[in-house]
């Protein structure tokens, strides 16, 4: 009877057991750092909850940067219910037109602006900053309790299209939530975008917390975001 | 944030009709609704996700990931110009008035961005204060019903609003030169002073025009009582805060009597053993012809054929002094001499009680004995009639068609082609008249049978003005411009009579009032009565007649009843008179008594079912006179021996695609002079059908200590109704309690088992309905359920209500049971239940003593009958499929207020945080709060000696406890 | 040529057509059932569990009962093959049979894990890696610890299948005709060779593996059943559970080892090969384990009446006389009765009642899971809840096409891989190798 295999068969198939071996470690490892690499934008649904840095086409070209560092403008001029609603608010076309009647209203640019209050037709933004549905995040009280606009929304004044810096995974948000010292603003810095904390920040959060009244406890709880 | 139920955060225009039709746009349409199970995505979630789970599925290593699938993109849609008061993301309240049951009721409607998306009953109106019911809540599913009728159709045509006022201004002079002969209006009766002025401007421009009125829950028998006793109608209400002992004859006092939600309020103060106990309760006795709530809540209760309950009125009357012939009827004498002697005992706070349903006799009976009681002026009142009534009746109408005096018939808001007696053949004859115009809510039966059909605006769409049961007026007011171009009823009258002028539904309705309100400044007044919701000193002034007891013997009863089965109509708790049958909401609300569901059955005595050899299930023949009707069997204990009862309202044949044929047509044996009860009916089994579905299938507590309950006497004299128990040991350390600890406490005594709260949770908290078959298999999603249980025998038991809540255990089962932490304790001791990370395993429920959690079997945004989106709360997930829910005590509530305090930088104070079922229970049974504060009415409620939790024994340590159920029996009464 | 060794004759059942005519009978309708369950799977993934009868109360339906049925048939099975291994190693029948039912019924089980869950696409939640979400599965839960315990047995029953049977490919790659089946079967073998070395490491191998295999299968099982004793339901709270479990699990395992064993050595004239003696010793440890599990359930009907806890003597009455009386005393029938006819020899040595008891035995534990799973929540704390459970079509369609996934792995196995195992059959074993 033949030989079926010849003697270097072994060698190739103890080679093969052991790469199989280690192409499944690879494969976990890869899988793994995309796990934690919020910033690995493939198609679908890697780009997933995290759209960083992906500024989608907008009716108009408006830019943060602009009107934040150039104009000077205070967040809280457009974004008027901050401060007081879950929702930050997106400015009807009547607050760009306080000015823009007067500056650049024949820019072609702007056309659309004055077709928006000529025809009473509202302006299709694109959302960049997104959470899932199921996430109940409240501008207001997070202002209330000194979480600044930089913290989230990055460099805001430096976008002249607007993106959204980081991934507000949910690590993103139970690191501050679990320990929220280090993170805090004195209320006059919390739409200061070059705003430079203190040496000690955590004794500065410290002393804020006590200030805003921040209770840790229940900050973790499930339906602190999620009802 | 918008949620992907929501709406984008501000709604498109300032405009709110625009705006709308995009809300519209993303509602989905009724055609999916049906079979929609095997619609969907791979897993069946919603479209924008579908994508990402394909991928997902492709390769669970990068569906791994993330929790989330690929965010949708989302528009964010600002205003053009922002209304001032309008904060996008905060809601706004505004009062108004609904009237499901013909009576004003003054409600708060809460407005998200421009959608009504909650009611709450309005705390300042006399026939609310506060209190919610079932019909009432449900009005804002109705507003977006998609089946609601949407443009004008002309012979069944759509056809433009210009093409009717056209027409209209075609016809008037002609009516004008016959002085509107042969113009007819068909209403309901009126409870609205602007619409009612309406119409009588309308008959000054045209003096031979008729007006007809009827109601199909037809409450006659009160004012023709009252004329035989005082000589003119007159209608009564009730001041039960007044009353120490009450007679209820077949009164459903805390059901449907106009005014019910303020008895309930009213007795139920009368019987709270707990805060600032007087140390007696309010007594009540009811002799009813049907199981009823009020029943249920009665200290002594007797189950009396409807025929047979002027026997006992009269019976009772002798022993009280009045002129009548003495007897008994079928109660025991001891048992009437013993309530004699306690009402006697009671004078100037006792009260007698008759219901719409028992004849006139019955009323006169009912008002003498309160008479006799002293009750005139302290507990019952007189006003003259509330609403208006047309010159005839629906008989007098169908006279008048047969005699071809009925060119022009304007139908407005209601359907007789369906509710009139059958024996009327109404619509036959209406074929007859020249030109049927119809408006309603909906392309209803009527509809069908009219050339013209007019789309009516919803209450929440409109302006106008509603009458209370004490005759307290109130404004209805829109919460948004009609979705689908409805005009109200006054707008159709003005139109008719040609007095409208360009004047739009608020001027017509400014115009009325600023005539009454004249003096003074007008725009101040009217400002007011819209801010509170009731129009001050508006009630109608108290009359005081004078009976004339001597009269009583004239007309006394002297026809025993007849033997035999005795056919009775009622109508349905929910449905109404049918009008509520296109509403998933109430369709799917268990019946109080019976807890059935989608549909209504022929209800049968035990005792009778057996003489019978019939069983619940059971198809049988209804026979009366030529007409007959096939119903299924439903064995109800405590409904009278020998009396088939049928509830009005189903058998709809155009309602809707929720409404239409779900259970039986009862009107179709009612007649003109047996509207509510006809003796002579016979019954043949002809075979088996579908059982009707009911949510609780075990009446008993089977020794289990569910209810507990006690007397009066027991509590007074500090009998331990609750036995003390040592807390359980457990392995797992205490839960802290630093900070707020929620907690619920639910009052037996006075809970009615009216499940308005149950309605209030399922609006609040985005609970969807699971149809027919849903519920036959046990799976009703209502977050509350309100347990029913017997005790006794089965002809003459004791009802006993419990509501039950998830219980917000310390220890709960559940939360060691899932698998990936999706049920888990918060920091102030709530039971959180996190849906997105929930992945069905269902072994929460499974572990739950209680049973009180729900899941999403199918895709309850398609399956079955979803709700439209914009009705949807924007606080509280929707829940998609495979996913567990339950009682969450209105978590978002209580961030919402802890956030609104964070800001403020206060701490809550005590009762700010209300749950939707507190808030709505017309009784105040359910308390809520804080437990670590002592002012909170809940921590004292807690520390009652009534409290106790369910199956304690289990050590779960439930937040939510019930108070024992205290009545307070007459001990005279022989049992 | 010498008539055929017993190597030759297994060899052949994998590599010589025609195969017997029960064999396309089995086939076909094995296929047919497979289908079904393919089908439903879809169907379950498109509309959700909602096609099955569960409700609440009854939150865990056929789903859960299958799983509970087939895992706990694996875990008996791997019992079964790991004891056999210790106790010599020499039953041709008993170990190919019970590890590949091990696997088998393992695999089908596991399938139902997932199939049960309401979101299936999101199972990887169990997964414990470090995520975005910063969130670990919740450990005090059973089902966590039951999901463990599966994968643990799957590997292990993997491996105790894998390596039993390389002596045993050698044989197949030996006689088979033809360069491609050669070399199939010559990679599976792994380079097999019969060497004194290479036998005295398998042994070793096989030895360590049974022995690793024994506690897991009981740990396994008993973990298993904690999902039920660690609840709260009257009926199921029992400490008891996990014991009895392993008790049942092994009557099923030995059931269906003699029910496959039996079919298998009459289709393939084996009959020489697998002697009475062997099913015989299968006839003792069904009855043995049967004994046991009577014994169990007289001593848990004890505990509930001595207990004197009111929801646990309701669910006894309730059990013994009550709405679950019929399932209740059909699983007695099955399960513990019928068997105890083993204890006459002259049945035990029977071999088609040994498979007819078998088949019984396995259906009398799919009662027994159906009874702890489903019945004591149809019934449970609040009366107010109570209500009856209905199985849809869809329910018995998986749990068939779960059967017919079984067979057909079995089939699948008999026409690919040696049916026996033929190192059992070598007392010395040396012949393997260049025949």
């Amino acid at each position: 009877m033949s030989q079926i295999f010849k003697p270097r068969a072994n060698d190739i198939s103890r080679a093969l057991l052991i790469t199989l071996g280690l192409l499944i470690l690879v494969t976990l490892a890869a899988v793994e750092t995309m796990v934690l690499l919020p910033y690995i934008t493939m198609v679908g649904m890697v780009a997933k909850a995290t759209r960083v840095g992906i500024t989608p086409p907008q009716p108009l070209p408006f830019s943060h940067k602009h009107h934040v560092s150039e104009v000077g403008l205070d967040c809280r001029y457009c974004h008027t219910s901050v401060e007081e609603s879950a929702f930050a608010g997106i400015p009807p076309t009547y607050t760009c037109m306080t000015c823009h009647s007067r500056f650049l209203s024949t820019v072609p640019m702007l056309g659309e602006l004055a077709q928006s209050l000529a025809k009473d037709k509202p302006i299709h933004w694109v959302r960049v900053n997104s959470l899932p549905g199921y996430v109940y995040f409240d501008h207001s009280i997070h202002l209330a309790k000194g979480v600044g606009c930089e913290t989230c929304h990055g460099r805001i004044d430096r976008m002249p299209l607007t993106h959204q810096p980081r991934a507000f995974e949910m690590d993103f948000c139970l690191d501050c939530h679990r320990d929220p010292a280090p993170r805090l603003r004195p209320k006059e810095a919390l739409m200061q975008m070059d705003w430079r904390p203190p040496r000690d920040r955590r004794a500065l959060g410290e002393r804020l917390m006590a200030r805003y009244g921040v209770k840790t406890t229940g900050l973790t709880s499930c339906s602190t975001c999620h009802r | 944030m918008d949620k992907p139920q929501q709406t984008p955060a501000c709604s498109s225009t300032n405009d709110l009709w625009k705006g709308l039709e995009e809300l519209k746009g993303s509602g989905p349409a009724r055609g999916q609704s049906g079979g929609s199970q095997t619609e969907g995505g791979v897993f069946g979630e919603p479209m924008d996700r579908r994508a990402a789970l394909k991928l997902m599925g492709a390769s669970l290593a990068l569906a791994g990931t993330t929790a989330c699938g690929r965010l949708p993109q989302e528009d964010l849609v600002p205003y053009v110009r922002r209304p001032e008061e309008v904060i996008p993301g905060r809601p706004l309240w505004f009062a108004t008035t609904l009237t499901p049951d013909g009576y004003g009721s003054g409600v708060l409607a809460k407005s998200d961005e421009g959608r009504p998306t909650f009611l709450e009953g309005n705390p300042d109106h006399p026939a609310s204060l506060g209190g919610m019911d079932p019909r009432l809540q449900a009005e804002v599913l109705g507003l977006y019903d998609p089946d609601r009728s949407q443009a004008v159709l002309r012979g069944g045509e759509v056809a433009p609003w210009q093409s009717f006022t056209a027409l209209v201004q075609e016809i008037r002079p002609a009516w004008k030169a016959r002085r509107g002969q042969g113009l007819v209006l068909l209403t309901p009766p009126v409870n609205s002073p602007t619409l009612a002025g309406q119409i009588a401007d309308l008959q000054d421009r045209y003096p031979e025009s008729r007006w007809y009125s009827y109601d199909p829950v037809d409450r006659g028998a009160v004012p023709a009582g009252a004329r035989k006793v005082f000589g003119r109608p007159l209608d009564s209400y009730y001041d039960l805060s007044a009353a120490r002992v009450i007679l209820s004859l077949d009164a459903d006092l805390l059901g449907d009597e106009p005014g019910h939600l303020r008895y309930a309020r009213q007795l139920a103060d009368g019987r709270r053993v707990t805060e600032g106990h007087s140390g007696r309760m309010t007594r009540l006795y009811v002799v009813e012809s049907t199981a009823t709530i009020t029943g249920a809540s009665a200290d002594h209760r007797k189950a009396v054929r409807a025929s047979e309950i002027g026997l006992v009125a009269q019976g009772l009357a002798s022993r009280l002094g009045l002129p009548v012939t003495p007897g008994n009827g079928p109660v025991a004498g001891a048992w009437l001499d013993a309530l004699a002697k306690d009402l006697k005992g009671n004078k100037g706070a006792a009260l007698v009680a008759a219901g719409y349903a028992q004849p006139p006799a019955v009323h006169a009976l009912a008002q003498l004995m309160s008479h006799q009681l002293g009750a005139f002026g302290t507990t019952v009142l007189h006003t003259d009639p509330i609403r208006t009534l047309g010159s005839g009746t629906l008989p007098d109408l169908v006279s008048a068609m047969e005699a071809g005096e009925v060119d022009t018939l304007v139908l407005l808001d209601c359907n007789p082609v369906y509710d009139a007696p059958a024996d009327l053949e109404f619509g036959k004859h209406l074929d007859r008249v020249g030109l049927r115009v119809h408006l309603g809510l909906y392309a209803d039966e009527s509809a069908a049978r009219c050339q013209w059909h007019l789309p009516m605006a919803h209450p929440l769409e409109s302006w106008g003005d509603a009458r209370a049961f004490d005759g307290t007026a109130s404004l209805v007011q829109p919460l948004i411009a009609p979705l689908y171009a409805g005009m109200t009823p006054i707008e159709v009258v003005a139109l008719l009579a040609g007095s409208r002028a360009g004047k739009g539904p608020r001027d017509l309705v400014q115009a009325h009032w600023q005539a009454r309100e004249g003096a003074g400044d007008f725009n101040a007044w009217w400002r007011r009565t819209l801010a509170a919701g009731v129009a001050a000193g508006s009630a109608a002034p108290l009359v005081h007649p004078r009976p004339t007891p001597a009269a009583a013997r004239d007309w006394a009863l002297t026809s025993a009843p007849a033997g035999g089965l005795e056919l009775q109509l009622r109508p349905d708790p929910w449905l109404w008179d049918g009008r509520g049958a296109n509403n998933a909401w109430l369709q799917e609300l268990p019946r109080p008594l019976s807890k059935l569901s989608w549909g209504n059955a022929a209800l049968i005595a035990p005792a009778t079912a057996e003489s019978l050899h019939i069983t619940s299930g059971d198809l049988v023949t209804l026979q009366l006179g030529d007409r007959s009707l096939e119903a299924p069997v439903w064995v109800q204990p405590g409904e009278p021996r020998d009396t088939v009862t049928l509830r009005l309202g189903y058998g709809r044949l155009r309602a809707g695609a929720v409404g239409n044929g779900i259970g039986v047509d009862a009107y179709r044996l009612r007649t003109v002079h047996a509207s509510w009860q006809a003796p002579g009916l016979s019954l043949k089994r002809s075979g088996a059908g579908p059982m009707p579905v009911s949510t609780q299938l075990h009446d008993r507590m089977e020794g289990r200590d569910f209810v507990r309950t006690a007397t009066l006497a027991q509590v007074r004299s500090g009998t331990r109704v609750v036995p003390p128990r040592a807390p359980r040991p457990s392995l797992y350390p205490p839960r802290t309690r630093t900070g707020p600890v929620w907690g619920m406490v639910i009052d037996l005594s006075t809970c009615i088992g009216c499940t308005a709260c149950v309605t209030a949770c399922q609006n609040e908290n985005n609970i969807p309905v699971v149809g027919r078959e849903g519920v036959a298999r046990g799976r009703t999603m209502h977050w509350i359920r309100v347990d029913r249980y017997y005790q006794g025998g089965a002809d003459a038991p004791r009802t006993l209500f419990q509501p039950v809540p998830c219980m917000q255990c310390e220890q709960a089962p559940c939360e060691y049971a899932c698998p990936v932490g999706a049920t888990v304790h918060s920091a102030d001791g709530l039971n959180d239940m996190v849906y997105n990370r929930c992945i069905g395993t269902r072994f929460c429920s499974q572990n739950c003593p209680y049973k009180v959690r729900r899941f999403n079997w199918l895709d309850y945004t398609r399956a079955g009958f979803p709700a439209p989106p914009q009705v949807a709360n924007p606080n509280v997930t929707v829940r998609g499929r495979g996913v567990m829910e339950k009682c969450t005590y209105c978590v978002q509530r209580i961030r919402e207020a802890e956030i609104r305090a964070g800001r403020a930088g206060r701490s809550l104070d005590a009762g700010e945080v209300q749950t939707a079922c507190q808030r709505a229970c017309p009784t105040r049974a359910i308390q809520f709060g804080d437990l670590n504060r002592g002012d909170s009415a809940v921590a004292r409620a807690k520390g009652h000696a009534l409290n106790y939790v369910l199956l304690a024994e289990l050590g779960t340590l439930p937040r939510t406890s019930y108070l024992a159920r205290v009545a307070d029996p007459n001990p005279e009464v022989p049992t | 040529m010498s008539p055929a060794g017993p190597g030759e004759r297994v060899a052949a059942v994998a590599l010589s057509a025609p195969r017997p005519w029960p064999w396309g009978v089995a086939a076909f309708s094995a296929v047919l059932l497979l289908l079904a369950y393919v089908a439903s799977v879809l169907v379950l993934f498109r509309n959700g569990i909602g096609i099955f009868g569960n409700n609440i109360p009854v939150g865990w339906g056929f789903p859960i009962v299958n799983i509970a049925w087939w895992i706990d048939l694996g875990h008996g099975a791997l019992l079964l093959a790991a004891g056999a291994v210790l106790a010599g190693d020499r039953w041709p029948a008993i170990s190919r049979v019970s590890e590949s039912i091990a696997l088998f019924a393992g695999a089908v089980g596991g399938s139902f894990a997932i199939l049960h869950t309401g979101r299936p696409q999101y199972i990887y939640f169990l997964f414990t890696y470090p995520n975005t979400l910063d969130q670990w599965p919740q450990w005090r839960s059973p089902l966590m610890w039951d999901f463990f315990a599966i994968i643990a047995f799957l590997v292990v029953a993997l491996i105790v299948w894998s390596v039993g049977m390389l002596p045993d490919l050698a044989v197949l790659r030996d006689h088979a005709k033809g360069r491609g089946r050669q070399l199939f079967y010559g990679l599976l073998a792994l380079g097999w060779r019969g060497s004194h070395r290479q036998w005295a490491a398998w042994s070793r191998a096989r030895t360590v593996l049974a022995s690793i295999a024994v506690p897991l299968a009981v740990i396994s099982t008993g973990i298993s059943a904690l999902d039920f004793a660690g609840g709260i339901s009257a009926g199921y709270h029992s400490t008891l559970t996990p014991v009895d479990a392993v008790a049942a699990a092994l009557a099923t395992a030995a059931g269906m080892a003699l029910t496959v064993a039996v079919v298998l050595r009459r289709t393939f004239a084996l009959d020489d090969l697998v002697p009475v003696t062997e099913l015989e010793t299968l006839g003792r440890v069904l009855l043995g384990s049967a004994l046991a599990v009577g014994f169990f359930a007289l001593y848990e009907g004890y505990m509930a009446w001595y207990g004197a806890d009111l929801f646990d003597r309701y669910s006894l009455s309730q059990t013994l006389t009550g709405a679950f009386a019929p399932w209740y005393w059909t699983w007695i029938a099955l399960m513990v009765v019928l068997p105890l006819s083993l204890a006459w020899r002259s049945l035990r040595t029977s071999p088609w009642l040994l498979g007819t008891l078998g088949l019984l035995a396995n259906v009398g534990a799919w009662v027994d899971h159906y009874l702890v799973t489903v019945t004591p929540q149809e019934r449970g704390f609040m009366t107010s809840a109570w209500r009856d459970f209905s199985p849809t079509a869809w329910d018995w369609l998986l749990l068939c096409g779960s059967v017919g996934f079984f067979v057909c792995l079995l089939l699948l196995q008999a026409r690919l891989l040696p049916v026996l195992a033929v190192h059992a059959l070598r007392p010395t074993g040396q012949e393997a190798g260049h025949g």
